[in-house]
Parts: C-alpha cells; structure tokens; sequence
C-alpha cells in the first residue's frame, strides 16, 4: 500500500456519521462539573505551592508550578494567554483603504496564535511606512477566492496615530494568505511578514532598548511550545530557563532559571553538536515519563524553544527556519541533569 | 466584541463540526462509543476558550486537544483495545474487507505513530502542522510517519499490494 492508496483508503473508511445533537449542552455540562472538580482542587494546590515557593523566590530558584492533574490539562492548561503588550485592545480587522503611514505599527497573534506567540515591540514610523508599502503591493484578493480553511497562526497588523482611530488589519498565514482590511484584502501575509520582520530587525539594530519579560518562559504543558514571531540567533541569547515536566501529558512543571555561565555553554554546546533534522528511529518514550524543554530568551524577549523529539538525549528546535537535532556533549548533558534534578 | 461569541454560536459550532471530528476520532480508536467519549471530551476540555478564541481559532486548538487527549489516555484508558468494527463479522466485499484491515492495522501501531497517519493521510495536514498539532518537532513527525510507514507496509493484514 503507496501512500496515495493509504490515504484514499482512510477517506474511504471512517462509517458513517452519528447524530451530534445534544452534544453542544452535554459538552458545557461536563466542562462545567470538571471545572468544578478543579477548583476545589486548585485551592488547596495553590495554597501549598505559595507556602512552599514563597521562601524561595530569588533568582535561580526553583518554583513549581501547578498544572491540572491528569488528562485535565489541555483545557485548563491552554497556553496561559500571555498578554501581548500594546494588543489587548484589537480583536478584529476593521474596513477602509489599507493605510500608507502610521506612527506605529503592531503585529498581534491573536486566536490560537496569541497564546503561543510571545510578545512583540511595536514598528516606529519609518517601519511602519516600509511593511504598508508591501502590503499595498500584493494583488487584490478575488472576493470569490476558494480559500482552504486550514490550521496556520492569525495576527492583526495595527496602523496606530495619534488622536485618530487605529486601523487594523487581518494578516493570515493560511489559505489564501489574506492581509488587509475587511473591504481591501491583498493576497501575500507571509510576504508582509517578511518585510515586517526585516524592518523590525533593523529598528531593534538601531535601538539599546530591550523589552523585560515577567511571564514565565515555560509553557505549562511538556507538548506545548512558545513560538516567536522574529528569528532567533544563538549570539542573541541572553537568559533562560530548563523546564522539567513530570510526565509527557501532564503533571507538575518546574521552570528553573539559567545563569550566565550555564546560558554560555549551552549555547556554545547547541552550536558545536546540532544538525540537520532528520528521521532517526528510537524505542517509543513511554508518556508518564518525565519531559525537559529549554526555553531560551534575548534582550527582546523572543524565545528559542528546544524540546525533546522523543528519543532520549535528542532535541529539536528551528533556527533561522531550519528544523536542526541537538544532541548535547556529555559535559552540557550533565549540566542540564544537575539542572533538572 | 467581535471576539466574545454567544453560547448559540457553540451549539452552531458543534452541529457543523462535530461530524468531522469524530470521523477522525473514529480512525484514531476504531470504534464508535470511544470516538464519540473523544470528541465529548475534547469539546469539555475547550469548550471555557470558545468565546475567547472564535470559532476558527476554537476549531485548530479543539484539535489539538483532541489529539493530545488520545495520546494522553492511552495509559487510563483504552488498554488492550482491538477496535475492528467496520464490519461485524466477516466480509467477502473487496473495499469493506481492505477497510477491516486497515483499521486492525492502525490499531497495531503505537499512539502517536497512528495520530501521526491520520493527521497526514485524513486531515491532510503538512509535517509543520501536524507536529504543531501534536506539540513535537518537524523531525519527531517524520520519524514518527516513516515508521508507520514501516510497520503498515510490513503489516500482514495489509498484504497482496493492497
């Protein structure tokens, strides 16, 4: 059986369909006892987990951060919808002409992108006025388009002024790519990305400032990874943390900051023993083991997440974005050991 | 707020989503009632981020849960399944029979390696989205599907070029 055969067969296989009503209100009611149930558990969690971390709150302590127990998590423990800065306010694209300048200029995942996407400083003027050119640059999108209504990150892409309503855009980078207001929309979102990540990293070239992060860097979930929207260069890495999870599907996170001299040879370590992904084969991890992430950081918050790809002393991460495997030296692997016990 | 829907607009989610889900929940445990405990599960966990999210957004991270759902149970849950009921018994129809194969021999792969197929070969989705569906990296996806691979094509339930 080819792999066009498999997938023939799997359409062809699925019986027919049951009847769904009814699941809508079964759905809210069941939600509504395991919130309950959780709760009541959480009170006593948080609790012992404030008495316990409280005196240990200095840098590199560890603190452990409760997740929901069992297979409870993925609902309880979506990404913890980290507040982008300067995007709280926008939730959807508005009409108009698409904008030539702005005093600034935002990108804002929002759905599932903004609980994954850390957050992001804001283009100045000039920025501004070299991403709208671009934009204005991509052809008109057909309003009878057949778009694929598929998984991919949504962002808005906000004109700010002064004393005048912002104008705020949709940039999607899935089906047919759409960006632009609700009554002009351009096809070509991952070409307005690029140009918003190159001018971006020229303002950033130009500017000393740096944004300070106060969420943690770990994602409650071992299977859970925060993505950034600018690339990130091993030069750049200025802090971290290890993230230990008890188990692959859940269990407690402990999120341990890095030192200088523990950044410095992690990242000395990542350059000298990473490659090119590719398939390797492993015996299956089992889920109740216990899971580590890296979550790397620069002065502008963007995170380099590496996480464990299943097979033990193996990592992955994406680097100017090209998946690459890291398989830490036996001085960083006891490092990270010592780290994570 | 364009970003706060009315609990309805659930209800409408759901009628119109539903159906497709459980056709993949149905190829990931082979069976009906389990499908169905699967899709009902995954709606509970998410449906509190329904309002937050929209539908779209909803519908990508209800997958997500979903899928993590069925990796996360198989230990609690499910254990010595042989999900096989496309047919009841035996069949000599050619297509109804290759169905009854293919089901057992997903059945015989490991959790993640038949999340893996479907997410591919049903849903259609690319190495990058798969591997964010399942939280994993490009290169855990492609190792996870070349072994499937392996194993399907070596799988004597699925022998005689079928």
């Amino acid at each position: 059986m080819n792999e066009d055969e498999l997938r023939e067969a799997l359409h062809a296989t699925a019986p027919a369909t049951p009847e769904t009503t009814g699941w809508a209100e079964a759905a809210r009611r069941r939600s509504r006892r395991t919130r309950g149930m959780l709760a009541g558990g959480a009170v006593l969690v948080v609790g012992l987990v404030v008495a316990l971390a409280v005196p240990n709150l200095r840098p590199g302590a560890v603190v452990a951060v409760p997740a929901a127990p069992g297979t409870s998590s993925a609902a309880t423990s979506a990404p913890s919808g980290e507040t982008v800065a300067g995007c709280a306010g926008y939730s959807a694209a508005t009409g108009g002409d698409i904008p030539t300048d702005a005093l600034a200029l935002r990108l804002c995942p929002t759905g599932y992108a903004a609980l994954q996407f850390t957050p992001l400083d804001a283009l100045d003027v000039a920025g501004a006025h070299s991403v709208l050119a671009v934009l204005r640059q991509q052809p008109r999108l057909r309003s009878n388009a057949m778009c694929r209504a598929d998984l991919g990150s949504a962002f808005l892409l906000v004109a700010e002024y002064s004393g005048r309503e912002p104008v705020v855009m949709d940039l999607q980078l899935y089906g047919c790519e759409p960006v632009g207001t609700t009554t002009d929309r351009r096809n070509g979102a991952e070409e307005v990305l690029t140009a918003f990540r190159a001018a971006l990293a020229e303002q950033r070239a130009q500017s000393p400032r740096s944004l300070v992060r106060s969420a943690p860097l770990c994602p409650p979930q071992a299977w859970e990874q925060r993505l950034s929207v600018m690339p990130v260069h091993l030069a750049e890495v200025t802090g971290g943390s290890l993230c230990s999870y008890e188990s692959r599907t859940g269990g407690r996170l402990r999120e341990r900051q890095l030192d200088t001299d523990a950044i410095g040879r992690i990242t000395a370590d990542l350059a000298a023993n990473s490659a090119t992904s590719e398939p390797i084969s492993c015996p299956a991890a089992s889920a109740g083991e216990p899971a580590f992430a890296l979550a790397l950081t620069t002065r502008w918050g963007d995170v380099l997440a590496i996480v464990g790809d299943g097979c033990p002393g193996s990592y992955g991460y994406q680097l100017d974005g090209e998946g690459l495997r890291w398989r830490p030296g036996a001085a960083v692997t006891e490092l990270l050991a010592g780290l994570g016990r | 707020m364009p970003g706060v829907l009315p609990p309805g607009d659930f209800d409408a989610f759901v009628a119109s989503r539903a159906k497709t889900l459980w056709r993949s929940a149905w190829l990931l445990t082979g069976d009906h009632q389990r499908a169905e405990d699967l899709v009902q599960a995954a709606l509970a966990k998410a449906y509190p981020h329904f309002a937050r999210l929209g539908s779209e957004a909803f519908e990508a991270y209800l997958r997500t849960t979903m899928y993590h759902t069925y990796v996360a149970w198989w230990r609690r849950r499910w254990t010595g399944e042989v999900p096989a009921e496309v047919s009841a018994g035996t069949t000599t129809e050619p297509d109804l029979a290759l169905r009854h194969d293919l089901v057992r021999a997903l059945a015989e792969l490991p959790r993640q390696q038949r999340a893996v197929v479907v997410l591919t070969y049903f849903e259609d989705l690319s190495h990058p989205q798969a591997a964010e569906v399942l939280g994993v990296s490009v290169g855990t996806v492609k190792s996870t599907l070349a072994r499937a691979l392996a194993k399907l094509r070596v799988s004597p339930r699925l022998e005689g070029g079928r």
